[in-house]
């Protein structure tokens, strides 16, 4: 690794590396993942920042492991390789969808989960609700310490985290639930999605929903959990469930971000029509609807 | 000053200079292959897409700094005047092209995608055309065209 300040690409070797060159702030050295944010810098006439740290041969950063309990993801997993890789697991669609589905398929080639994470003024990503709706774990390293944050933490605290930590790897519980994610788009390219929903129930044997997750973003400046909406489902029998009544009446939690693409009353108002398709989906089509 | 070495269109080229810099400025700045197009510049519209080691990449938001050694094609790289690819072709044959801002990225995307997808139906092809954007709007004529690339058994 040449390590020289300004105007350059520092192309880590290793975790420890990256690390290191975090810790001197005389290199000025921001994380880079994908790229797709930071090199977006000029169009959104942000500074571009003094030297740029490469992630992009850091094997500990890459690879997914599944076992039955659990799956981790290495913070430098693309989203082609997600959608990929998790197209057979059923409990952890919502990630999958998002994946697929995100951006266009160049930019899925490129952009990782860990970069997607870390990007936290970027308004409508599609991986954070779904790691939400799945109870992710973020894994979080400096060179002093190591850490397993929850995600709704995370996402809590991460406009404000220190920038000499990186985002390893994201942990995932598997088990008896279904998942899903639905995204709003007013065009099918060219653009973000104005709402979108990620959500994961598992039924028990009475056909009861136990412990739902619903997550929210594009909503607001930051994703959020629906906690109105989980509360008025958990422990509702499925058959007698409607959805668009109780997540009309959750709707005052929100409120919009007026945008150029859509005004924030609108991101609002579809959100109903989104966990209804949601949850209609994973009652019906295993988590997938092929019209999202 | 740093350098990185590139292999673009099977040629060995150095690049020297800011390595933030994207590869699609260091394409048409540098090396003067300007086939690759300027537009939306966060990757979005297409018109710079280039495959970096075979992936199908936005060149304007990849920075040149992290491909030492890389294999880059663009769109001079995927057919010659005298042998145009089967994408080429079949646009030329259907009459295609309009502003031709955004052909470039069409060829290279689609040039990618037929090599896994031999046998698309019309709604696979519109999905990953979502990273193409034709500002003429002459979507459904190209789709026409790629689908009778399918009909005729070419291959890119």
């Amino acid at each position: 690794m040449e390590e020289t300040a300004g105007n350059q690409v520092i192309v880590a070797q290793n975790l420890r590396e990256a690390l290191s060159v975090l810790d001197n702030a005389e290199l000025g050295a921001i994380p880079v993942a994908g790229g797709t944010w930071v090199m977006r810098a000029p169009i959104r006439k942000e500074k571009t920042a003094q030297s740029f740290l490469s992630l992009h041969a850091i094997e500990e950063l890459k690879g997914i492991e599944a076992t039955a309990t659990e799956l981790t993801v290495g913070a430098m997993v693309s989203h082609r390789q997600l959608a990929t890789e998790l197209i057979d697991m059923d409990d952890l669609t919502s990630i999958q969808i998002a994946a697929e589905k995100s951006a266009n398929p160049s930019v899925r080639n490129m952009a990782t989960i860990g970069g997607n994470l870390c990007s936290a003024d970027f308004l409508s990503p599609d991986l954070v609700p779904a790691l939400m709706a799945c109870d992710a774990t973020i894994c979080v390293q400096s060179s002093t310490a190591k850490m397993a944050i929850p995600i709704k933490k995370y996402i809590a605290t991460r406009l404000g985290r220190s920038n000499k930590e990186l985002v390893t790897k994201i942990r995932l519980p598997r088990g008896l639930f279904r998942s899903t994610h639905q995204r709003l788009m007013i065009r099918k390219a060219g653009e973000y999605p104005v709402a979108n929903l990620s959500m994961r129930i598992s039924i028990d044997q009475d056909g009861c929903i136990v412990d739902p997750r619903i997550a929210v973003a594009s909503v607001e400046n930051q994703p959020r959990y629906w906690v109105g909406l989980e509360d008025a489902l958990r422990g509702k029998k499925v058959s007698k469930i409607k959805i668009k009544e109780l997540a009309i009446d959750q709707l005052g939690a929100f409120t919009g971000r007026d945008g150029p693409d859509a005004p924030g009353w609108y991101r609002v108002r579809v959100l109903p029509r989104l966990a209804s398709d949601a949850l209609m989906t994973l009652l019906c089509d295993q988590g997938r609807d092929d019209d999202n | 000053m740093m350098t990185i070495r590139l292999k673009i269109n099977n040629e060995n080229l150095e690049y020297h200079g800011d390595t933030r810099t994207s590869l699609l400025e260091v394409l048409r700045k540098s090396f003067r292959l300007t086939g690759s197009k300027s537009v939306c510049g966060e990757g979005f519209c297409g018109a710079c897409t280039v495959h970096i080691n075979g992936k199908l990449v936005a060149s304007c938001i990849q920075a040149v700094g992290v491909l030492e050694g890389a294999e880059i094609t663009t769109i001079e790289g995927v057919g010659s005047i005298e042998q145009i690819n089967s994408i080429q072709q079949a646009f030329e044959e259907h009459d295609v092209v309009q502003c031709g801002m955004c052909f470039p990225g069409m060829v290279m995307t689609f040039t990618a995608f037929f090599e896994t997808n031999p046998n698309p139906t019309r709604n696979d092809l519109k999905e990953f055309m979502s990273g193409n954007m034709c500002r003429c709007t002459g979507y459904e004529r190209i789709i026409d065209a790629l689908l009778s690339i399918q009909m005729h058994g070419r291959v890119a």
